[in-house]
């Protein structure tokens, strides 16, 4: 009986523990809600930002810059990655496709903004 | 004529000097940490900050839902429960260096004020901002301290005891020209 308790308290702790210091939701596991070219995205997003915030989506354009922590897809989209690696400057000009978290579109420098960047290809 | 052509000059002069520097990913984190209890802190590594040398004036923006904190749940809460970010976006502050000049390769402190608007609240915000001129860059850092009443931040008693009242708020920006 007693281990039976023991082992009732350990699985409810597990639980616990589990739910309280599950880990953060990884692009991956994410359901891609757009594809497509970063300047049609940005018309969807400028109708309604609501329904884009947090989204994952997918896209494909060329880079016009490069900076230390991302890049720039169609001088429209800047896209940060999480592991902060720099993207070689050969890449400049080259279209690529890349998914990524919607974290808002800013009106200062006009363009949006995505975090969790992964180059698919 | 020769007063036409000098004023030509002079504004050409002035349009040279209204230099911008900007970053898209500056650091911003904030601690509302209680000793005893689970760190309760984020940082922020895609802060876009413009600050114009000739004026001084600094505008900056940030997405809340960029705050990442090292507690999944945490970061959910924060988000769904207290920031509301999905009505409310985006922070912003918008502001002025006073008495700004020359930088030098060593840190000056300026007096930063300006309007910081959280969940849609605006307040004003006094500080010291620590400048200096490294190579091309300009580094901007300082920390300015927030109350979550004042941006209509409620927090629940059960857990009031373990966020700090005051919530420290540090910058970290560095600019480099437009």
């Amino acid at each position: 009986m007693a281990i039976f308790l023991i082992v009732f308290f350990a699985i409810v702790g597990l639980v616990i523990i589990n739910t309280i210091y599950k880990p953060h939701k990884s692009i991956q596991d994410r359901e891609i809600k757009f594809s497509g070219t970063p300047v049609i995205l940005i018309k969807e997003v400028n109708k309604d930002f609501t329904k884009w915030q947090d989204k994952a989506v997918q896209l494909t354009g060329k880079i016009t810059s490069i900076d230390n922590l991302g890049f720039t897809l169609e001088d429209v989209v800047y896209c940060q990655t999480n592991t902060g690696t720099k993207l070689s400057q050969q890449k400049l000009n080259k279209t690529i496709t890349i998914i990524g978290r919607v974290i808002g579109y800013d009106d200062l420098l006009e363009e949006l903004k995505l975090d969790q960047t992964i180059i698919v290809n | 004529m020769k007063i036409k052509i000098l004023l030509i000059l002079f504004a050409f002069v002035l349009q040279v000097q209204a230099q911008k520097y900007y970053t898209k990913s500056g650091i911003t984190d904030f601690k509302a940490s209680v000793d005893a209890f689970e760190a309760v802190e984020a940082i922020n590594k895609s802060t876009t900050v413009i600050f114009n040398t000739e004026s001084g004036e600094i505008a900056s923006l940030l997405f809340i839902n960029a705050f990442q904190f090292d507690i999944a749940l945490m970061q959910e809460h924060f988000n769904e429960n207290y920031m509301d970010s999905n009505k409310f976006p985006k922070a912003t502050f918008k502001g002025k260096i006073h008495d700004f000049d020359v930088l030098s390769e060593t840190f000056k402190s300026y007096k930063l004020k300006g309007v910081l608007n959280i969940k849609g609240v605006e307040k004003m915000i006094e500080t010291e901002a620590l400048l200096c001129k490294q190579d091309d860059k300009i580094i901007l850092k300082g920390e300015f301290f927030v109350k979550p009443q004042d941006f209509n931040i409620k927090i629940p008693n059960i857990i009031r005891k373990k966020i700090a009242e005051t919530i420290t708020i540090k910058m970290n920006y560095e600019l480099v020209k437009k």
